[in-house]
């Protein structure tokens, strides 16, 4: 396991917090309920989202699948690399295959979310099966 | 949601968890939706093969000297084609109506004495009510059970067949034989048919005799690239060239000519169930038909995506999803018959933004 700090939300996105900048993704486990990612709608920079507002939406073979922000603030990049392959969603879900980045509204927000065992342990109560 | 513990289950089963398959809840039965992915798997299939447990699909022997009456008044396709040339029959079951019951697969011998038909399983008990109320003097239907099915399809699924089977590689394309197991009883079906566009057989027998097949396919595929397949890629490999499914193409309220099916029907065979409402359909013309449409822009239409022509909402997607073989979004649609028409213009709504999209002729993937 990677030793930089990630957070989670209950719908599985991770958030890793560089300064006052958030980098969102979602986790292995989300990637593999969502199977092949073919596309992915990543969102316009200067949109403010408030935390579990959707925003950006992936589609796998399998089906359409939102990404809530984890936390609240503006879009202040987005990861161009998944238009044209979206598939680094499945192969690093850590690294390559982050989604976008928040420059954070109020960074205490981080610390509601779970630790990287708080979720590892969530996954294993069985919490919601499906990414939403 | 229901329990695992209620579903029904294959006798592969246990081989599905030993290969670390994610399992679903497929019309109550729990099967395979994924191995390792959709993706991969639907192009096992088209570049090399794939082996699928379709267990789940009812299986009902029908015989007696009456078999072939009995049968032949109840589908749209034509059984001589099995008594003449040996071969499997496709067709429609209709209510009087029209509507379809279900769609299936008929195989038998040329002393048209016994027939073996393949039903969809969410239809299974359906169909079988459908037969029994209507069953004649000198024909017995039995529901077979404890049994399995397997398919194995893809450009490399006959030299992995001929290595494991004698005799079902070197049938005909739709033809069918019976083949005897080792012990009493052990009597399976190999048939040269298949969900996918490619070639390969389906098997069909007792429960223990599909896992030692299974096993050994496996075994003898491992050198030509096969790989165990899922649900997910039997849903988007049936999509690609165009094959219908029941409850989403076809339904009792659809007939065979909306579903831009009459292939399907041989009017040349005489009286069936269901002809009188077909041939007026065909004198007054349909009002909505099954299309098949891609988008031209990026997205993956879903079941249920509405469909617009020059702004005016008219159409239904009842499947829809991203072609891996095309890498675009295709689907299948009921539309205003007008609208049929090849390379017409028109928009799919999905997540609320309409994607110019047009007709395009079956199969999506052309050979």
């Amino acid at each position: 396991m990677s030793n930089i700090e990630r957070h989670y939300a209950k719908s599985h996105e991770w958030i890793r917090v560089e300064g006052n900048i958030g980098y969102v993704g979602i986790s292995d486990h989300a990637q593999h309920e969502v199977t092949d990612v073919v596309y992915a709608e990543i969102p316009k920079i200067g949109k403010s989202v408030k935390a579990g507002d959707e925003a950006a939406t992936i589609e796998s073979v399998k089906a359409a699948f939102s990404i809530y922000a984890p936390v609240s603030g503006t879009i202040a990049k987005a990861n161009a690399e998944l238009e044209k392959e979206p598939g680094l969603i499945n192969q690093s879900p850590y690294e390559q295959g982050w989604i976008f980045a928040l420059e954070l509204s109020d960074p205490g927000e981080v610390n509601k979310l779970m630790t990287e065992a708080q979720y590892q342990d969530f996954l294993k109560s069985g919490g919601p099966a499906a990414h939403p | 949601m229901t329990t695992s513990a209620e579903l029904q289950r294959s006798p592969l089963h246990e081989l599905h968890l030993l290969a670390g398959a994610k399992l679903v809840d497929f019309h109550r039965w729990h099967l395979p939706v994924q191995y390792t992915s959709v993706m991969d798997e639907h192009l096992a299939v088209r570049r090399a093969a794939g082996i699928f447990d379709i267990s789940h699909m009812g299986q009902i022997l029908v015989s007696g000297p009456k078999a072939f009456d009995f049968l032949q008044n109840l589908i749209t396709g034509d059984l001589k084609r099995t008594v003449e040339k040996g071969l499997g029959v496709y067709g429609h079951l209709c209510r009087p109506t029209g509507g379809v019951i279900d769609d299936i697969f008929v195989y038998g011998s040329s002393t048209a004495q016994e027939f073996f038909v393949v039903v969809n399983s969410s239809t299974h008990e359906k169909d079988l009510e459908w037969f029994r109320n209507q069953v004649i003097e000198g024909c017995a239907i039995i529901d077979l059970e404890n049994r399995g099915g397997l398919a194995i399809q893809g450009p490399n699924a006959l030299p992995i067949i001929r290595k494991t089977v004698a005799g079902v590689a070197e049938l005909p394309r739709f033809a069918s034989q019976k083949i005897s197991g080792t012990a009493a009883n052990d009597t399976y079906w190999g048939c040269r048919t298949g969900y996918t566009g490619e070639d390969g057989a389906e098997f069909f027998g007792p429960a223990h005799t599909i896992v030692t097949l299974w096993k050994q396919l496996m075994e003898n595929g491992s050198e030509f690239g096969l790989k165990p397949c899922g649900l997910g890629a039997r849903d988007t490999l049936r999509l690609e060239v165009g094959y219908p499914l029941y409850g989403n193409e076809l339904n009792e309220d659809r007939t065979s000519l909306e579903a831009n099916m009459e292939w399907a029907v041989k009017w040349a065979k005489g009286p069936f169930t269901g002809r009188e409402a077909l041939e007026k359909q065909k004198r007054d013309g349909v009002k909505e038909i099954l299309i098949a449409y891609e988008l031209n822009q990026r997205g993956v239409p879903r079941e249920g995506c509405r469909l617009y022509k020059e702004g005016v909402s008219g159409g239904i997607t009842t499947s829809g999803t991203y072609s891996p073989s095309l890498q675009k979004g295709i689907g299948l649609a009921y539309v205003p018959v007008a609208w049929n028409a090849l390379g017409a213009a028109l928009e799919v709504e999905i997540h609320e933004k309409r994607v110019p999209a047009r007709v395009v002729s079956l199969p999506f993937l052309k050979k």
